[in-house]
């Protein structure tokens, strides 16, 4: 087995089911609590300059 | 006597111009040097070379790090207001914090998409075109107050005081350029030595630019002579010209039109001679008293026809920031109508009106297709001739030259009939744009337009029925002009689209040569002189009756908030085909019909506006937040006032408008210490202001995968799931909920001698 084996290679940890069920019920509380926090976003509304129309000109 | 042959030329287009097609003056230039003897003619595009240097990973990250260095987010007081001095310095910093990282990443597969196949799916053009605007923000951030935008180059200096102007030019601080030319364009010019560098310089905002690279050249290579020409120049030579100061920057300046003067100038200093008699040249004298300027007066015009075909070689078609070069090749020079009250024409292309036959225009275009492959044309005019409305399609046809076109026109109603734009359409004409102006008879009278509002519709239906997409330019603020009649404009326009697809609004301006300068009481108006200001063409106005300048500007936004209602290209995100020359042309030119076109627009606007997420949408892995002291969407909207925009120099005149940094001070009010969440999405290239709450949602929704797998969690967690369907609807609307994979282009450059597109692999 040489190095370069991709075998060689500390197995790439797959999430074993209790893993999975934390990383669920960890979504779960996430979800519970953004649903009474405040969700708000806001986009600029931007204004297209005078220099910006003229681009036949400029 | 030195050979000619043995005599570089060095022809240089200075930054900065539109990004996505060459300019022709050089070209014609070029052509003309090597017709008459002169076959060691080179030809730079400094502007869309800068463009395409200053927009690669390795430039945005050191302006990343310059941003951090000259104005870090830290750097601006956490808890108290910011004041209206502080705002832009603010904004620039929130958006380099959050944009810098994505953009460094993914700049040059943006490049890539606007130039290549890829640039005809809206899903991959618009998040790469927000991508190069917003690479030019964080850019200009470095450089900050400097800002460079796809459409100007501006500085913290005043382009009408000269003082200012040659201080902006040794500015290592705040002008970009100087670095750029030491480290780019310098070292090639060295190593070519060429003994007349001439620069056209056609804008105001090349003016910095220009006289940067002039002053460089003459310290680096004393024996080439530096001179320049063009639009701008026409305008303001002669002041500039007796500035003190100029002669370190400039050897000469051409007047009008390039050819002549620049051959007889390069004759000149190949033999040695005089350039006392080279008409069209204003040149420095230095002898032992000192250096003075000396005007030779007009040159004679060229006869057009006779005129060789531009030679665009040696520009690199493969940087435009377009998937296929779109030609200018000019059919004539001045206007045969020549009357327009605002109209300043002359000034800049010299008295007179000419214009090349249609077979010779033809001849051009099918040489110009042949050597480079090209298929569109942008034909250079004020406005097209009614004979050669007819003319010229006719050749077209005859020939076959295979080519899609636009220019500008006049309304014409005796030539865009029904079956003139029919023909007009045959020949591949796909876009003509109108000075339409205004739709009150009153002001068209005080413009003397000569056109009546029943002809511009009949000549904009014709034309439109004929599948050409119709422009209009239109105008507000126009001496005397009333509320109520731009008011008027408008509802006009919204009556007539379509036909009238798009409308290039201006705002007015007065100009020294216009007509309006020299009478202002036939206007109503009383002319405001600067003081200081010795390169002065733009003046400030009083109007007696009608709208204020001030009035003006906002009647802008009124208008263009209007075309956002009724045009469909401007309705959405789809204004940036608008925004970027030829772009929308392209779309039309690769057989789209407007009406396709504007469906297109309608669908992507409603799919946003009223559609609603499916279980599938998901937030972007590559989102970027920051935390803010104070509200971005505040700043913004500060920033964008008329009276905020009035302290930046204005776009034409590159002026400061007197006071108007007091004023905003005193008038606006300051954005109050608010803690807010910046976000930057790289795949829509769009920015949003969150609450932490809504940041902690689209975190939850990465983690989840998708919006139904985070709407599910909700559910088993016994939460009520209304307000997060709802909120997920509104980060739809806002461009930061995706559906499908993201996407990807596999980036395939443009080879430069290949200039028509190639097939690119897009994944979606
Ligand atoms: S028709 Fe156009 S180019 Fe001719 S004078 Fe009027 S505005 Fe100027």
């Amino acid at each position: 087995m040489s190095p370069n084996d991709p075998d060689a290679q500390p197995d790439k940890k797959k999430p074993g089911e209790e893993e999975v069920e934390a990383s669920e019920k960890k979504l779960e509380d996430i979800a519970l609590e953004l649903a009474n926090r405040k969700l708000e976003i806001r986009k600029v509304d931007e204004r297209i300059a005078p220099s910006e129309t003229n681009v036949f000109d400029k | 006597m030195i050979d000619t042959a043995q005599f570089p030329i060095t022809l240089i287009f200075p930054p900065q111009g539109h990004f996505t097609q060459p300019y022709l003056a050089l070209p014609c230039i070029s052509a003309y040097l090597k017709a008459n003897g002169f076959p060691d003619v080179e030809l730079i595009d400094a502007s869309i070379d800068s463009y395409d240097h200053f927009l690669t990973g390795e430039q945005l990250e050191r302006a990343r790090a310059r941003v951090l260095d000259r104005t870090p987010l830290s750097g601006f007081d956490a808890e108290g207001a910011l004041g209206f001095r502080d705002l832009d310095g603010f904004r620039a910093a929130a958006e380099s914090a959050a944009s810098a990282g994505p953009l460094i990443d993914r700049i040059e597969e943006a490049k890539e998409v606007v130039r290549s196949k890829a640039f005809y799916d809206p899903d991959l053009y618009i998040p790469a075109a927000r991508s190069i605007y917003h690479g030019l923000r964080l850019f200009s951030s470095a450089w900050h107050p400097t800002r460079l935008t796809p459409h100007n180059f501006t500085m913290g200096y005043a382009n009408d005081r000269s003082d200012e102007v040659l201080a902006a030019v040794r500015d290592e601080e705040q002008n970009p350029f100087i670095s750029y030319f030491r480290e780019e364009l310098l070292p090639k010019l060295v190593a070519r030595k060429p003994r007349v560098v001439g620069m056209s310089v056609i804008y105001g905002s090349q003016l910095i630019p220009a006289l940067t690279l002039g002053r460089m050249i003459k310290e680096a290579l004393p024996n080439c002579h530096v001179t320049a020409g063009g639009g701008f120049l026409a305008y303001i030579g002669k002041k500039l010209m007796v500035a003190p100061g100029m002669d370190a920057c400039l050897d000469s300046m051409i007047f009008h039109e390039g050819e002549k003067p620049t051959l007889e100038l390069s004759q000149a200093l190949c033999a040695g001679t005089s350039l006392e008699n080279i008409g069209g040249l204003m040149w420095f004298s230095r002898t032992a008293e000192g250096v003075s300027a000396v005007n030779n007066g007009l040159a004679h015009p060229i006869r057009l026809d006779e005129a060789p075909c531009p030679d665009f070689e040696g520009l690199p078609m493969e940087k435009y920031f377009s998937p296929e070069v779109v030609i200018p090749y000019d059919i004539n020079r001045g206007c045969y109508y020549g009357e327009c009250s605002f109209c300043t024409l002359p000034t800049v292309i010299g008295p007179g009106y000419r214009t090349r036959s249609a077979e010779t225009i033809v001849d051009h275009t099918i040489e110009l297709r042949d050597r480079l492959g090209a298929t569109n044309i942008n034909y250079i005019t004020d406005c097209m001739p009614p004979g050669m409305i007819n003319d010229l399609p006719e050749e077209l046809i005859r020939r076959e030259a295979g080519m899609k076109w636009w220019c500008d026109a006049r309304v014409e109603p005796k030539a865009y009939t029904k079956a003139g734009a029919e023909r007009l359409y045959r020949s591949g004409c796909r876009k003509l744009l109108f000075g339409f102006e205004s739709a009150t008879p009153r002001i068209l009278k005080l413009m003397k337009k000569g056109q009546s509002l029943s002809s511009v519709q009949e000549v904009a239906n014709n034309c439109s029925d004929a599948g050409i997409s119709v422009t209009f330019y239109a105008m507000v603020g126009f001496p005397t002009e009333t509320r109520e009649e731009a008011r008027e404009s408008l509802k006009f326009l919204r009556e007539n689209s379509p036909p009238v697809r798009e409308v290039s609004l201006q705002t007015f301006h007065i100009d020294e040569v216009a007509q309006t300068y020299h009478e202002p009481e036939k206007f109503g108006i009383e002319i405001l002189d600067g003081e200081g200001t010795d390169l002065q063409l733009y003046h400030d106005y009083v109007a007696e009756e009608g709208m204020s300048q001030t009035e003006a500007a906002e009647m802008f936004d009124e208008m263009m908030q209007g075309f956002r209602e009724f045009l469909p290209i401007f309705r959405g995100d789809t204004i940036l085909y608008f925004m970027q020359k030829s772009h929308y042309f392209l779309h039309l030119a690769s057989g789209k019909t407007p009406d396709e076109f504007a469906q297109l627009c309608v669908d992507r606007a409603a799919a946003r506006e009223e559609g609603t997420p499916s279980r599938e949408a998901r937030a972007s892995d590559g989102l970027s937040f920051v935390e803010l002291s104070h509200s971005y969407t505040e700043t913004c909207e500060r920033l964008g006032s008329p009276l905020a925009r009035a302290v930046r120099p204005d776009f034409l005149t590159g002026r400061f408008v007197e006071g108007a940094l007091e004023r905003a001070e005193s008038e606006l009010d300051g954005v109050a210490p608010a803690e807010c969440v910046l976000a930057y999405d790289p795949e829509s290239g769009e920015f949003c202001e969150l609450t932490t709450g809504a940041r902690a949602f689209l975190e939850a929704l990465q983690q989840a995968g998708s919006l139904g797998g985070l709407l599910d969690a909700a559910g088993r967690a016994g939460a009520d799931t209304t307000a997060l369907e709802a909120f997920a609807r509104e980060l739809h609307q806002s461009g930061l909920l995706h559906e499908g994979t993201p996407h990807t282009i596999t980036p395939a450059r443009r080879s430069p001698a290949e200039s028509s597109p190639r097939p690119e692999e897009v994944t979606t």
